[in-house]
């Protein structure tokens, strides 16, 4: 088999085709031969066996033919016949010759006994035959047809021993032909089985040969793929870099060659990756210590960095690196070392060619030091220390000069590998060395010559102020002699005249001295009566805003179930039910009528009503009373007519919505009480014999009388008119259902504008209300008792006002089948009907609700789902809703939700400035929610930033855009205030860009208008103005936007910063400082609620920034920009809580302002912080001394300031 | 030990002892600018050495004042260096009127001519009105004299020239009022200008400057609180805000170079970058 084993594979195919072929051949051979001998046996029962039975039947014919010639001869013995039938005998004899001849030749050795037999038979025969024969000649036809004798024995003959014989002869040739027949049917039988048995044997043959040629053809196949098999795993393995996988094939045929020469590939791989390994080893060391080197600046570093990375790379013990100084002894100074831990005993400088290290510098050639004797070095760790077996000195060359050296000891002699990576590493560490040490020489120089310059111009100024000095020394020596005699006689002038002063300051002290204690003493009287006074008023009112409140909640409900069934959607209720419906809901809303008066009222009465002056053209208004009553009046049948007198003046500066409340009150009023008749509206100046209201003058008065011509009212009542719950009592008044709180209300607010109300009647003939008030309402400065109380504050709910804790009810929300995508609002309201309400009208719009019923709720849940937006009530249990929007707008994750407001309270712009997007009063109207929901989606679905820009000057608006404009921010423009206000109000912005000057009204007037109506939010404003400010439009600028740029021909660089800060401003990417100072500070804030913080500070943006985060804490804050500005407003003033001074400011500084404050009664403990940029603490006592409570470094840190404030206001 | 080295001694002792005692630190200042303005105060006092000077300097508090002005060289022109100012009017200017108000920072003031200049600037520029400046020192006798503003007439005929080479565009004796042989500041001048103690080592720093002017004061420092004091200016400006240095000065050592970029290399005008930059 080994033999075959080593056949080449060409060989091994061909043996293997030979043999098939062989056994092919012999099969074939086999079945020629068993064919052929088949065939022979064929041919030869043809040929033999068939001829010699069809020769014995000739034999047979012949026979009797010759029988039946002689018979016939013997019958009819005629000449011709004889002579026919002679002739038939010796042809049939003939031919029986030849045929017994040929089957002579035919018979084998068993016949030839049956053939003698039948020869002799026939010549038995044929002895009759011819006797027969030989009588015939003598047979004689006897004319007479009588026969001869011859003729009877020859008959006798025939018939008799002829027959015989030739029976005989039939017979044995019968006997012949059946023994033939019985020997070919035993020769077929023969050829038959011998036909079988070929076959088989073919049959056998070809299995045969079938099997062993596939016998032959697999084991050869296996034999080749076997080693072909064994070679590829082995070059599979290299070419997964297994490179000492063995080669196992041996054999010497093809196979065995192949793995050889794999094995040598294999060999040659091996080593190349060994040399790459290797080349790749010292590529990565310099790789490592290039990186370590990259960057770096400074030699010690460099050197420190380079040492490290090249030590640990060769695995070296310990490691140091000197650098070769310029013009310095000695001339290696140390640069860096690797675990040097006796540091005291490498020097740190060496001389060339002192050491190895100096030599190797000198020589410019690397030293290897074996077998170091012990002690030359100790390489230590914290577990113990040993002996370096061989140190390598190699100097750093850089163009052939030596720029340092390097020292390594290792542990190991180090490798050829190590040593070729040092050599091919040491020439970068001498560049890069050599670049930072001259970048650092120079640096070092550059910065030597800038102490030289700086040193120089010091001795310059100082020489000069040594010159000066001298100079001013003479001077004054003069100047001083002829001073110090002027001044003796000032002196003494001044003595006489100071004695006299005092002498009359001593009299006129104690007269006013006097005077003072009186009225110290009247002051406080009155003091306390005032106070008793705004007491019992203010209790007054607080109980009725409390009381309206809880009424409000309630009938919120009310009106609102009242209206589901006047809607009756459902059609359930019967028209009975429905019109009872409309009778609570009617009646209810009369009720909140009644309250919200009562509420108007109070407000009023106690200051609290805020006014917001506009201008109005009285003309206008003339037409809008006649649009909004003639209906009204028009359903009583009853004619409305307005005029306007040509005296009226043009313009009225006043409260434009108080003044449609009272002309409500007044024109409802008349309506009310006139059954036929009319209603007549005058506008113009009092009549010149008009009795004024106390105050006003005719020419800057204008009158509004409303009369009607109704049941009047008699004269002892009309002073009762006015009163609050009063009505007259007649009894025709009493059908006229009413407040009776209208007419008190208008001629409080009257009063409020300025003016007043004053009433002409006569009964049956009718009524005049002359509604008189001031051109231009001039808003008196805010009283300070009333400002305390601000609406929109947080108002601290009295304990005993606020209602019994209720079981707070939560509503079936949809928290439970919250999808990852859902638009979620989070409703907080604790009126659970309301609640369910604003859940159904949310899902109407496919929006998932999550519900709250308590503020602390609602913050839970804003932070733990995140909605998308939030409705929430104002008036919650625990924690209100000013406090939970406060906190929701202080946590950083939850500052970006929309926010809007359903309140019973009336709406407020704080809200606006505290962050929410809308406020709805309740009860509300089904499309008023709708669009406070379509508010909050508005907001939540906007990705694309939005910019404004209003510009009146196409083309600059044009490059504003341009400047700014990119995919994410979309613009729009407006040109006028007009286009500016309507695209505000449809949708939010994230910025805008102001210009100041507009054709129809000036920005700020317009920034104003926005923020007065405080339906919407105002973008952050960048103001972008041409023309100059003043320090006041600054201030109040400040106040409304968020930076201010004049234009001019470096603006557009700043507008774009400005812009892109407010268009990209995300909480997320707030400074975590001020982002933590957000959260920080929720907490402990509530302190400063309603605290009066005076802010002085002539720097009108830190002014801004620093009130503005007081103001978030609920502080208010009082501006002032100098010292001067600030006494003044603390005369206004005088429950300011705390104040921030800052000490530098122009006009009055901090100093004397806090001096002044200190000598005055009231202020003398007000806590004052001041604000100073100075840090000395004698600047600090200073402080003090002038008479601050504390100070605070500017810039001011606001945690800082807010615990001082804590300090401070803490009572 | 050598004499010198002695007196090196004694020479950081008092130093420190002006620090603990009177929190003005002089540590981080020019060594040999302290050495020869402290040997000169005792020279001039022709009794005793830098070593006795530390006692009586604890204890004597005037002597410490005294001491402090000899420390405090206020040497200053209006105008100084003109070109300064030219090129302040031609490349600051432009970018300070963007702003509706600007606040100047002049650190180093000493007896106010700078900030007056300044002043005269932004007047003749149309800024004045809407502009503070701050201008501080640490030197209370040189601010007494900013604030009165009171300068000897011979002065005042150099600084002409100076105004003449700054590029004015009015009349220099437009800002002054000459009487006998001085010449006072025209109070128009000084509506808008605060003149302030400020200690540029020890105290903080100012909010929101759109240019600080601090000339000629570094030079005094050494290198280390030079870097600080940078770091302060660097602090109170703006983004966009401006530096002036004085000829001799530069940024270039300090580790705020590169909040800046260079405006004029001569002038030594720098603008503070801004750190939030989108583009
Ligand atoms: C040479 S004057 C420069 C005056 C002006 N800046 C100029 O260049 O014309 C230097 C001023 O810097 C003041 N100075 C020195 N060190 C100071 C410090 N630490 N804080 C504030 N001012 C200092 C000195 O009082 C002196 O008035």
């Amino acid at each position: 088999m080994a033999f075959f084993g080593n056949l080449s594979i060409k060989s091994k195919i061909l043996s293997v085709v030979f043999l098939i072929i062989a056994l092919e051949l012999a099969m074939s051979a086999g079945a020629i031969y068993f064919l052929d001998a088949v065939s022979n046996r064929l041919t030869r029962l043809m040929d033999v066996d068939a001829r010699k039975m069809h020769l014995a039947a000739l034999v047979k014919t012949n026979l009797f033919e010759i029988h039946r010639a002689q018979k016939n001869i013997i019958l009819h013995p005629s000449q011709e016949e004889i002579e026919r039938q002679s002739d038939q005998k010796t042809l049939h004899l003939s031919r029986l010759r030849l045929n017994l001849a040929d089957l002579d030749r035919l018979t084998n050795q068993q016949e030839r006994y049956a053939f003698i037999e039948l020869n002799s038979r026939l010549d038995d025969f044929m002895k009759v035959f011819r006797e027969i024969e030989a009588l015939i000649p003598k047979i004689d036809v006897f004319p007479n047809g009588q026969r001869s004798d011859a003729y009877a024995a020859a008959i006798a003959l025939s018939f008799g021993s002829a027959r015989d014989a030739y029976n005989r002869l039939s017979e044995q040739i019968d006997g012949i032909l059946q023994r033939m027949d019985e020997s070919m049917a035993r020769h077929r039988v023969e050829s038959e089985d011998y036909f079988k048995l070929a076959l088989t044997s073919v049959l056998i043959l070809c299995c045969l040969g079938i099997g062993v040629g596939w016998g032959a053809g697999l084991l050869v196949a296996r034999k080749i793929s076997a080693g072909l098999d064994a070679v590829v795993t082995v070059t599979d393995a290299i070419a997964r870099g297994k490179l000492d996988t063995p080669v196992t094939v041996t054999s010497a045929d093809e196979i065995g060659r192949l793995a050889a020469s794999v094995k040598q590939m294999q060999g040659s791989l091996i080593e190349a990756s060994e040399a790459f390994a290797s080349q790749n080893w010292i590529k990565t060391g310099i790789e490592r210590v290039n990186e370590a080197m990259r960057g770096q600046v400074r030699v010690a570093d460099l050197c420190r960095n380079v040492i490290t990375e090249i030590a640990t790379y060769t695995q070296a013990a310990v490691g140091a690196l000197y650098v070769v100084k310029h013009r310095s002894e000695p001339m290696l100074a140390f640069g860096g070392g690797y675990a040097c831990t006796r540091a005291e005993r490498i020097p740190k400088g060496i001389d060339a060619g002192q050491g190895l290290i100096g030599q190797a510098v000198l020589t410019k050639a690397p030293i290897t030091v074996q077998d170091v004797p012990a002690g030359y070095i100790k390489v230590c760790s914290a577990l113990g220390d040993g002996c370096p077996a061989c140190i390598s000195v190699a100097p750093l060359l850089f163009e052939d000069h030596a720029v340092g050296a390097i020292e390594l000891a290792f542990f190991k002699t180090p490798s050829a590998l190590q040593r070729d990576f040092l050599q091919q590493v040491l020439p970068k560490v001498a560049i890069t060395l050599q670049t930072v040490r001259g970048r650092e020489e120079l640096s070092e120089a550059l910065a030597r010559a800038q102490v030289l310059t700086e040193e120089l111009q010091q001795q310059q100024d100082e020489l000069k102020a040594t010159n000066g000095e001298l100079e001013e020394q003479t001077q004054r020596l003069k100047q001083s002699e002829e001073k110090l005699r002027q001044q003796q006689d000032q002196l003494e002038e001044a003595n006489a005249e100071l004695e006299e002063k005092n002498e009359y300051l001593e009299n006129h002290k104690q007269i006013i001295e006097r005077a003072n204690r009186e009225l110290e003493r009247s002051q406080r009287e009155i003091e306390e009566k005032a106070e008793q006074l705004a007491m019992s008023g203010r209790y007054k009112s607080e109980f009725l805003a409390n009381m309206s409140h809880e009424l409000r909640t309630p009938l919120n409900s009310i009106l609102l179930l009242a209206r589901m069934f006047c809607d009756n959607k459902e059609g359930r209720l019967t028209p009975e039910q429905v019109r009872s419906a409309h009778i609570i809901h009617s009646s209810g809303s009369d009720l909140l009528t009644l309250i919200n008066e009562v509420l108007d009222l109070a407000k009023i009465e106690s200051g609290r009503m805020d006014l917001r002056v506009e201008r109005l053209d009285p003309r206008e208004l003339a037409r809008q009373i006649t649009d909004q009553y003639t209906h009204l009046a028009a359903d009583k049948g009853l004619p409305i007519d307005v005029q306007t007198r040509p005296d009226c003046p043009t313009q009225l500066r006043t409260d434009r919505k108080r003044l449609g409340q009272i002309l409500r009150n007044l024109i409802h009023n008349a309506v009310k009480f006139t059954e036929k008749g009319g209603i007549h509206i005058v506008i113009g100046r009092p009549d010149p014999g008009d009795v004024l209201p106390a105050g006003m003058r005719a020419e800057s008065t204008i009158a509004i009388a409303v009369t009607d011509s109704g049941i009047g009212i008699p004269t002892e009542k009309q002073h009762l008119v006015f009163e609050a719950f009063q009505q007259l009592d007649t009894g025709a008044a009493r059908k006229f259902a009413g407040t009776g709180l209208g007419l008190s209300i208008s001629r409080n607010l009257a009063r409020l504008l300025g003016g007043d109300i004053l009433l002409f009647s006569r009964i049956g003939v009718g009524s005049t209300f002359t509604l008189y008030l001031p051109d231009e309402l001039r808003l008196p400065a805010p009283d300070p008792e009333a400002r305390i109380d601000r609406p929109g504050l947080p108002r601290k709910i009295e304990p005993a006002a606020t209602p019994p804790v209720l079981e707070l009810q939560s509503v079936p929300d949809d928290r439970e089948s919250l999808g990852k995508d859902d638009a979620v609002i989070l409703v907080i309201e604790d009126d659970p009907l309301f609640a369910e309400h604003l859940i159904g009208l949310c899902r109407l719009k496919n929006l998932k609700v999550l519900h709250a019923p308590s503020g602390q709720m609602g913050l839970d849940l804003a932070a733990a789902y995140l909605p998308k937006g939030i409705l929430l009530d104002i008036h919650l249990p625990e924690k209100d809703g000013w406090a939970v929007l406060e906190a929701l707008k202080q946590n950083p994750n939850t500052r970006h939700i929309p926010v809007h407001i359903v309140s019973v309270e009336d709406p407020d712009i704080e809200a606006y400035a505290r962050g929410a997007i809308g406020f709805l009063t309740k009860p509300v109207q089904a499309e008023d929610l709708e669009r406070a929901l379509a508010k909050l989606e508005n907001v939540f679905e906007r990705q694309i930033k939005e910019l404004l820009v209003v510009e009146d000057d196409q083309n600059l608006r044009g490059s504003i855009v341009t400047l700014i404009g990119n995919t994410d921010v979309r613009t729009d423009q407006a040109a006028t205030a007009a286009e500016a206000i309507a695209a505000i109000r449809s949708k939010r912005y994230d910025c805008m860009i102001l210009d100041l000057g507009l054709p129809d009204m000036n920005g700020l007037d317009m920034l104003r208008l926005l923020e007065g109506q405080a339906q919407e939010v105002l973008p952050p404003v960048i103001v972008y103005t041409g023309r100059e400010l003043t320090r006041e439009q600054e201030a109040e600028l400040q106040v409304h936007s968020e930076s201010i740029i004049i234009k001019g021909v470096r603006s557009e660089e700043r507008l774009y910063d400005e812009a892109s800060l407010f268009l990209h401003r995300i909480v997320k990417k707030m400074p975590e400082k001020q982002r933590r100072m957000i959260t920080n500070l929720y907490d402990a804030d509530m302190m400063f609620r309603d605290k009066k913080v005076l802010l002085a500070d002539d720097d009108m943006r830190s002014v801004f920034a620093l009130s503005k985060l007081l103001e978030e804490k609920g502080i208010q804050v009082l501006k002032a920009e100098n010292g001067r500005k600030a006494l003044d407003l603390l005369d206004t003033h005088s429950d300011v809580d705390l104040i921030l001074l800052d000490m530098m400011m122009p006009d009055m500084d901090g100093y004397e302002t806090m001096q002044r404050l200190r000598s005055s009664e009231d202020m003398r403990n007000i806590p004052i912080i001041a604000l100073t940029a100075k840090a000395m603490k004698k600047d600090r006592e200073r402080c003090i001394q002038s008479g601050a409570s504390d100070y605070l470094a500017k810039p001011v840190d606001l945690g800082r300031l807010l615990s001082m404030m804590r300090v401070w206001m803490y009572r | 030990m050598e004499k010198e080295d002695i007196e090196n001694i004694a020479l950081d002792l008092l130093i420190e002892a002006i620090y603990r005692r009177y929190g003005h630190d002089f540590r981080g200042y020019s060594k040999s600018h302290i050495r020869r303005r402290i040997k000169q105060y005792v020279e001039r006092r022709k009794d005793g050495c830098i070593s006795t000077l530390i006692p009586e300097i604890l204890h004597n508090e005037e002597l410490f004042e005294t001491l402090l002005h000899e420390l405090s060289i206020t040497v200053t022109e209006m105008f100084r260096d003109p070109f300064v100012f030219r090129k302040l009017r031609q490349e600051v200017i432009p970018f300070l009127r963007t702003f509706p108000f600007i606040r100047i920072w002049v650190a180093g003031c000493a007896t106010g001519e700078e900030a007056y200049s300044l002043a005269i600037i932004l007047k003749e520029e149309g800024l004045y009105d809407r502009t503070t400046l701050f201008a501080t020192d640490f030197n209370d006798a040189a601010l007494e004299k900013a604030k009165i503003g009171v300068y000897p007439v011979e002065a005042l005929r150099k600084y002409a020239g100076n105004y003449q080479q700054a590029g004015g565009t009015g009349s220099f004796s437009d800002y002054y009022h000459a009487r006998y042989d001085s010449a006072a500041i025209a109070p128009a001048l000084k509506n808008n200008v605060v003149f302030a103690n400020h200690n540029l080592v020890t105290d903080g720093v100012f909010s929101d400057m759109h240019l600080v002017f601090c000339r000629n004061v570094m030079i005094y420092f050494e290198r280390e609180l030079q870097n600080r004091v940078l770091g302060v200016f660097t602090e109170s400006l703006v983004h966009g805000g401006f530096l002036c240095l004085g000829t001799n000065e530069d940024i270039l050592f300090s580790d705020d170079r590169h909040s800046y970029r260079s405006i004029d290399g001569p002038a030594r005008i720098f603008q503070r970058l801004a750190v939030r930059n989108f583009r």
